[in-house]
């Protein structure tokens, strides 16, 4: 099994079948940290998806003696955690029994939340053709709305203005706005 | 629109950086001079900053995903005037607990559920509480009562039930191995309880076995009435209904009706049709789509578009001994309980086109009752034939948001938070369009104060309400008011209004013209839409230059390849059907070169027979053959065999054959075609006396008249016993064939009447086609033998004149009856010159020249009536020659014996009655072996046989000759004097006793 590191430097290289162990490794190491996380907790508690893409990235790298950067590194991940939290809904919604990760009850109000696992995987589709267009676009839409790192936190890492951020944010949700349109029109 | 290519992007994408970055009046004036610059961009740049401005106002993708968090527990929670106890399962929608009573009022139990939906904001909370109030006053005791309907302060809807004990209704008939009769009676308390809440304007919407319970007792309680309406909250309506799913099972809708699916109107008819999936499952134990793993994406597909399978058919597998076992019988007493009457009330409701099945659940409940009563029940089996081919195209049309909703079943549907407060916009549309369905609806309840009266309101009278209705409202959301009128037009549609749609469709036309221009893609499937509906009800004119219109369009965009051409050439090709073979030919060959990219398109045979179709007559029948040979194995590959439209390939098949003389071929492929459809649909179905009849009517024009006429007869029967008289399809063929057998025998009488009747029918369905022309030939052949010269005069010229109009090539038969005309009314010199306007198609290889020697016995016939024996004779002569080298011989009787009576008088005329009688015995045998004793063509050739006899002095077998003859002719009305001069004459002869040669 090669290292993670390795890994990203052949995906950033071009190889696909690299960013696809890529991303079944990452995805594994996050789902199972999300997990541990969720039951050392317990009860009502919220999970940070930064935290836990923090704290991930920071378990690994410390596993490899040469790692890349974080901010390299989060772009994988946010990718891979956009998937992780798609199928999470998707498991809510399929009901499964004594499934860790439950809906909610009576005592929470989720406003301005994505419940829906279907809007999710449409955007996530949205999102896999602005991939194509504009692979920046489509990394920030990961960060900020999947991952929930905040404005300033992406310019940081991307290494641009927060004003800049916040254009790309815009020019990202205009496209997506209009791929979802162009798909909800029969 | 579409999605924006790479280059598209990044050509708009610094342009919108800099619109981004200007405020708001220098960007009106930066956008100013980039018009002037480059206006295409600038349109483009616009358009993005409106969608941006649309993201704004609805605040997409402000908030975040769903958090992931763990349940806590829930008992001894309070809900409303409920205390929680303990979960009892997970249901479909959420999950569900017991209840009881917080003050302790009542003892009776109730199950809360809890619906994975929020509803904040948006009107949701006070529509849900709305809606439930008036599911609440549903009240019966067959249905479990809703009893509260609320929402929580953080959004989650909840539902107070009657809590039920029992199980669900298809376990409890396997466990108490209930038979068939008692299943039925069950059923029909079911159907009671339906009843009742479609009179109150209910519709339950999601009717499978778990919303079924039976009690110990064995009483029968429906739950979860209109349940699924209740949670399509701001989603679209109609898709919602596919929450509901089993624990643990995927997203499968094995209950849903076909419009559910496709977007269509949900009514009354739709909880028919998941009734009739029910009582499938009772009666057999399966599911009419089969049963096994399928992904959703495939079920939905078998549910919209595969025929279903009769449930006596279905028991041929292997669970048929569980099956029958289960309900207290064998195998084959059930096949055959369920076959017959059974099978046709369950595929009743179980049509794709909701207008044809039972329209409520009371009317399927009375003829389940005339079943278990022993009477005749109404329900009729479906015919393919017939089957619109306009609605498995308008099924195609629907087909698109098939995919949409596999994505939302996928997914599962909630009207989650999110979409609401994102997508706006399509939420305003939603519930535009939903608010305005509804109110359609419901527009009487609350303003009529006598509910009997509200109740009769019509569905009709209830679309009349909403088509006005649409003129002055949705100004502002037009793209809904698209949807609607086409939802309208196809509801329309489905009552059968075929003018009324298409009034809605020619408004939706407009609609999207002015929303999108002229040239615009979006107008194609709106035009073809009105094409389509034009077919049957509007001015076949009008319908083509929609058509054109449509053709224009893609044209411009240089569409040549897509589906959407290939279905554009079929509507035109069928379009051009009855009035110009040649384009009808041509948009049959340019589909079939469309679809020959798309091998897997349901449409694909449907375009290769339609090619095939035409090619007969227009003399091509050699390229008819290989075609649909073609569409045979494209058929099979697609639908399997027997499918249902294998039946009808067979029978074009035996079509192209018989036109090519292959006689045993055709007799072959004919059987087969009915084979076909009796293996399929069972001896009384439509589709299996369709190819009855054209098997009769085959056999009838080959000699075997006694068999042909049996086939017809039976099949004209059961045709008229399954459809109205005036039917505008199976009647008059029907009428036509029968009408043909009868005077080709020398039933002439009873023969006209029919033929009369196909001829009033075609006049009022079909003026002005070639169909039309066909028949007023035959009516004018059978006059010319009752000798009404005048009449039959007319209706050739009339016929001759559609013929000319839409490019139909002169049949034989129109000459023919020309020439014979000309020489019954004692122009025989002309007839030569009228038998010159039929062309017979150039020879084909290999085949006997059938029309060629049909015009040489003519010409024989001719030659004789103006004295010249010599022509005749040797006329004739060549084409006995050729008869009885050829291996068709048998098959052409009705030729030989034409030709043998020609030859025969045509030598006795040259004075060699020794020559003559061979030829004249031969002509009455073949006459005699086909035709009816009273036909005045078995008396005409006996005369022939007589005058022969008395030429060779055996004056006795003349005058029984004679005898024969003339009680033939006595027994018509009315006959040609053709027929009667020469008995006249023989009679005459006879009296005479003159043995010497008749005078020419």
């Amino acid at each position: 099994m090669p290292t993670l590191s390795s890994l990203i430097i052949a995906a950033e290289a071009g190889d696909s079948s690299a960013t696809e162990t890529l991303f079944s490794a990452l995805y594994k190491e996050l789902h199972r940290m999300a997990k541990r996380e969720l039951a050392r907790r317990g009860g009502d508690v919220t999970l940070s998806v930064t935290t836990l893409l923090h704290e991930a990235y920071l378990d690994m790298a410390s596993r490899e003696s040469v790692f890349p950067d974080q901010n390299r590194f989060m772009g994988y991940a946010a990718r891979v955690m956009r998937g992780l939290i798609i199928d999470h809904a998707r498991n809510r919604q399929a009901q499964k029994r004594g499934g860790q990760f439950e809906i909610t009850s009576l005592n929470n109000s989720h406003v301005g939340d994505v419940a829906d696992e279907g809007e999710l995987t449409r955007i996530s589709e949205a999102l896999d053709k602005l991939a194509k267009v504009d692979s920046e676009l489509a990394e920030l839409v990961d960060l900020k709305f999947f991952c929930g790192f905040s404005f300033a936190e992406v310019a940081v890492m991307r290494n641009l203005s927060e004003r800049t951020v916040q254009r790309k944010w815009e020019k990202a949700r205009i496209y997506l706005h209009r791929e979802l349109r162009t798909d909800l029109r029969l | 629109m579409s999605t924006l290519s790479p280059d598209q992007w990044s050509l708009l994408n610094t342009y919108l950086d800099k619109a981004l970055t200007l405020s708001e009046t220098d960007r009106a004036q930066w956008l100013d001079a980039l018009r002037n610059e480059n206006a295409g961009v600038a349109r483009q740049v616009e358009e993005l900053l409106k969608e941006h401005k649309a993201v704004r106002k609805e605040g997409f993708m402000e908030g975040t995903p769903i958090s992931m968090q763990d349940v806590p527990g829930l008992a001894g929670q309070a809900v409303g005037a409920y205390r929680l106890v303990a979960a009892i399962g997970q249901g479909g929608m959420g999950t569900v607990w017991l209840a009881e009573r917080s003050d302790g009022r009542f003892e009776r139990k109730a199950a809360v559920k809890f619906l994975s939906t929020s509803l904040i904001g948006g009107g949701g909370e006070e529509r849900f509480k709305r809606e439930g109030a008036i599911l609440g006053r549903l009240s019966h005791s067959n249905i479990a009562e809703l009893m509260d309907a609320g929402v929580s302060s953080a959004g989650q809807p909840y539902l107070v039930l009657e809590y039920v004990e029992g199980e669900p209704i298809d376990v409890y008939c396997d466990t108490h191995k209930l038979d068939v009769r008692a299943r039925i009676r069950l059923f029909l308390g079911v159907l009671e309880a339906i009843a009742h809440a479609h009179a109150n304007l209910i519709i339950h919407r999601d009717i499978k076995p778990t919303n079924v319970m039976v009690s110990k007792e064995g009483s029968v309680k429906l739950l979860d009435f209109g349940i699924a309406k209740l949670l399509e909250g701001e989603g679209q309506p109609g898709a919602a209904t596919f929450i509901t799913q089993e624990a643990g099972s995927a997203f499968t809708p094995l209950f849903a009706a076909p419009e559910q699916l496709t977007g269509g109107a949900v009514t009354t008819a739709t909880d028919v049709y998941e009734l009739s999936v029910l009582l499938y499952v009772l009666l057999t134990g399966r599911h009419p789509v089969g049963s096994g793993a399928r992904s959703a994406a495939e079920v939905l597909k078998a549910i919209v578009e595969a025929e279903v399978p009769r449930p006596s058919a279905t028991l041929a597998s292997a669970s048929v001994d569980l099956a029958a076992q289960n309900r207290g019988t064998t195998p084959d007493k059930l096949r055959r309980q369920l076959s017959g009457d059974l099978d046709a009330i369950v595929l009743k409701g179980l049509r794709k086109d909701p207008s044809q099945r039972y329209v409520t659940a009371e009317a399927f409940a009375e003829d389940l009752r005339r079943y278990v009563a022993g009477e005749a029940v109404i329900a009729q089996p479906e015919s393919s034939w017939y089957r619109t081919k306009k609605f498995l195209l308008r099924q195609r049309w629907a087909v698109a948001s098939v995919a949409s909703v596999v994505l939302a079943l996928a997914a599962g549907l909630s009207a989650a938070l999110w979409q609401a407060h994102v997508a706006k916009n399509e939420s305003r549309v939603a519930k535009a369009m939903e608010g305005f369905l509804e109110d359609i609806f419901r527009a009487n309840t609350s303003s009529q104060d006598d509910p009997v009266k509200a109740r009769q309101t019509t569905a009709r009278e209830l679309l009349d309400i909403g088509s006005r209705k649409i003129d002055q409202e949705m100004r502002d959301v037009p793209e809904a008011k698209l949807r609607i009128l086409s939802t309208l037009g196809s509801m329309y549609s489905d009552l059968g209004l075929g003018e009324q749609s298409a009034t809605l469709r020619r408004k939706r036309v407009d609609l999207a013209r002015s929303l999108y221009g002229s040239n615009s893609l979006e107008l194609v499937e709106p035009l073809i839409q009105l094409g389509g509906a034009m077919h049957t009800s509007g001015s076949m004119t009008e319908g083509e230059q929609v058509l054109l219109e449509a053709k224009r369009i893609l044209d411009e965009h240089h569409d040549l390849t897509s589906e959407q051409r290939g279905d554009l050439d079929i509507m035109l090709a069928q379009h051009y059907e009855s009035s110009d073979l040649k384009m009808a030919v041509e948009y049959g060959r340019q589909a079939v070169e469309v679809y020959r990219r798309y091998p897997k398109a349901r449409m694909a045979p449907e375009a290769l027979y339609e090619e095939a179709l035409m090619l007969p007559m227009l003399g091509r029948s050699r390229e008819a053959e290989p075609l649909l040979k073609e569409a045979i194995q494209l058929s099979i590959k697609i639908d399997g065999d027997p499918n249902i439209s294998l039946a009808r390939f067979y029978a074009y098949i035996g079509q192209a054959q018989q036109d090519l003389t292959e006689f045993a071929a055709a007799d072959e492929s004919l059987r087969k075609a009915l084979d076909a459809a009796r293996k399929l649909n069972g001896e009384d179905h439509v589709d299996t006396l369709e190819t009855e009849l054209r098997l009769g009517a085959f056999l009838i024009a080959t000699s075997r008249t006694a068999e042909g006429l049996g086939h017809t007869a039976r099949a004209k029967d059961i045709l008229l016993r399954t459809h109205r008289d005036e039917d505008p399809f199976f009647a008059p063929q029907a009428y036509l064939e029968y009408g043909r057998g009868l005077a080709n025998v020398g039933r002439w009488e009873e023969g006209l009447g029919y033929v009369e009747k196909a001829v009033e029918n075609r006049r009022k369905n079909r003026p002005g086609t070639r169909y039309l022309a066909q028949m007023l030939y035959l009516q004018a052949y059978i006059l010319i033998d009752m000798g009404r010269y005048s009449e039959a005069s007319r209706l050739i010229d009339e016929a001759d004149v559609i013929a000319k109009k839409t490019n139909y090539p002169t049949p034989y038969m129109a000459a023919d009856e020309r020439a014979r005309l000309l020489i019954a009314t004692g122009r025989s010199g002309e007839a030569d010159a009228a038998l010159d306007a039929f062309h017979p198609p150039p020879p084909v290889q290999g085949t006997l020249e059938l029309d060629s020697l049909r015009v040489q016995v003519s010409r024989a016939e001719n030659a004789f009536a103006r004295g010249d024996a010599e022509n005749a004779r040797r006329l004739a002569a060549q084409v006995l020659e050729e008869l009885s080298n050829s291996a068709a011989r048998d098959y052409l009787k009705w030729l030989e014996a034409r030709a043998a009576l020609v030859q025969g008088l045509a030598n006795l005329q040259l004075g060699h009655p020794s020559d003559a009688l061979p030829l004249l015995q031969r002509a009455v045998a073949l006459r005699q072996s086909m035709l009816d004793a009273t036909s005045p063509l078995l008396a005409l050739a006996r005369i022939g046989l007589a005058n022969c006899y008395l030429d060779l002095g055996e004056s006795d077998k003349a005058q029984a000759l004679s005898d024969a003859a003339a009680k033939a002719m006595a027994s018509h009305h009315e006959v040609g004097n053709q027929y009667l001069k020469p008995l006249k004459d023989l009679q005459a002869r006879l009296r005479r006793g003159s043995f010497s040669r008749r005078a020419g």
